[in-house]
């Protein structure tokens, strides 16, 4: 194995899995992709360990995955809380939490990797704009557009919590 | 109350804690990776930037070359037996539909049976390389329109063109940005932008062109998709960036800015970049998968071996 890079693995592999559970919603899509993501980098492993930072290249390559994962198999709806039944819910407010993540994964593909990629690895909309090929005005755009659709359902969640 | 780009880092982190995370192997990633000295479909990328040809005039999907015997896997599709109409599909039908899915997909050493129709369950096996796409073999092929953006170096001082070549760089890769360089060796990435898939009411292989690989995918659209086709043509026409048709993402039709527009009909035609068989599986994963059950909830369930 080329030096470096199971350290890379042992360091990295889990927070690439995170990101890429929160864009595809899916274990084992997710696990599939760091998979994939991981193999094309250890191809290119020589010219990639030379990098002052390997893991935006790789998180280039999983989010692009993941986007792509989507647009094959978004004619079926990702189920709601697919979860492994392992960790407990941390969240305060679960209903709240539902009501976004709901949203969040009928978004377009590209606009949830932007939303995690900013606000869960809290990327620059610089980083963002480089890892996912894009220009940083597409990022904002985005960005602002599924912001408004998450603000969309926690006003609608409150509203219902009123009225209960 | 707190605004939600205050509260979202918080809901994300709380979501991502709920799925366990996974042993990942360096030494199987390594080992993988050197089995998949392959690349998906570079005939396809290669028709999208205007190098068809010249990886072989039968335009014959690569062979995932190189794998191994003792990798493979098992993946069972199981649906829950809730059948839409009263008469199950023929068997030979359903595996003569996914068999068409797997040649599309370029997969190779693949093995598919129909155990039991109801509930409906298919099994296919193969290299565990290919595990993703051994997972999307149930589904039917999504075509798409794509608006590409490409973008200037940064220290290049001229716009993109619309005949840049592909360039190498880190090689054809499935999931990345194709790079592509215009005459002077700038290097532009391409992005792409992909809508929802069309609704493909019909779809067939004709041939197009002489030779073997002169085979083109028809494909037509319904009334919703026939408008949004008309749209992106129009839009393609004014754009600086070019425009492509893609199947599962991959593109197997380009239109530039200046290039002759065909009829908006609603019928798309494919680039003919391919051989005939390549050409009559597409058209056969595009068009509702008649042969395949309705599932009900799928389950999935991958074994090693197989």
């Amino acid at each position: 194995m080329e030096p470096g890079f199971a350290e890379f693995v042992a360091s990295r592999a889990a927070a690439l899995f995170r990101t890429a559970v929160l864009i595809v919603g899916d274990r084992h899509a997710a696990e599939d992709l760091v998979q994939s993501a991981l193999e094309r980098t250890y191809r290119h492993w020589g010219r990639v360990s030379a990098m002052e930072t390997p893991e935006p290249y790789v998180r280039r390559i999983l989010a692009n995955l993941a986007v792509d994962h989507f647009r094959a198999v978004n004619r079926r709806p990702v189920r709601l809380l697919d979860h492994d039944g392992v960790a407990p819910d941390h969240s305060p407010d679960v209903d709240e939490h539902d009501a976004v993540i709901r949203v969040l994964r009928e978004l377009p593909p590209r606009m949830r990797a932007v939303l995690v990629l900013r606000y869960f690895d809290d990327l620059t909309e610089a980083q963002v704009a480089e890892v996912l090929g894009i220009a940083v005005g597409t990022v904002k755009s985005q960005a602002a557009r599924g912001l408004a659709k998450l603000r969309e359902a926690m006003a609608s969640q409150e509203q219902e919590e009123r009225t209960a | 109350m707190t605004d939600i780009e205050e509260r979202l880092p918080a809901i994300l982190g709380a979501e991502a804690d709920r799925h366990e995370v996974p042993v990942f192997s360096a030494r199987a990633i390594a080992e993988n990776a050197g089995r998949k000295g392959f690349r998906r479909r570079p005939v396809l990328l290669l028709a999208a930037i205007g190098l068809a040809g010249a990886a072989g005039a039968t335009g014959a999907v690569v062979a995932a070359g190189g794998h191994g015997d003792g990798d493979r896997v098992t993946v069972t599709f199981k649906g829950g037996g809730i059948w839409v109409s009263h008469t199950p599909p023929k068997v030979d039908a359903v595996l003569s539909w996914v068999r068409s899915r797997v040649r599309a997909e370029g997969l190779k050493d693949v093995k598919v049976s129909m155990p039991s129709q109801d509930p409906p369950t298919i099994v296919v096996s193969g290299h565990a390389a290919d595990l993703p796409r051994l997972r999307m073999l149930r589904l039917p092929g999504a075509m798409s329109l794509i608006e590409m953006e490409r973008s200037a170096p940064a220290d290049s001082t001229t716009a993109p063109v619309m005949d840049a070549k592909f360039c190498g760089g880190g090689g054809l890769e499935y999931g990345i940005t194709v790079p592509v360089c215009d005459e002077n060796g700038h290097v532009y990435s391409s992005f792409i932008e992909a809508g929802d898939s069309l609704h493909v009411t019909e779809a067939h292989a004709e041939q197009r062109r002489p030779g073997p690989g002169g085979w083109a995918i028809v494909a037509r659209l319904d009334a919703a998709g026939a408008v949004r086709y008309a749209s992106f043509l129009a839009t393609v026409a004014k754009a600086q960036d070019p425009g492509e048709v893609a199947i599962d993402g991959y593109p197997v039709a380009q239109w530039v800015p200046g290039q002759p527009q065909p009829a908006q009909t609603g019928v798309i035609v494919s680039e003919p970049v391919f051989t005939e068989q390549q050409a009559k599986d597409f058209a056969v994963i595009l068009t509702k998968p008649m042969a395949l059950p309705e599932w009900g909830d799928v389950t999935v369930t991958v074994t090693p071996g197989g």
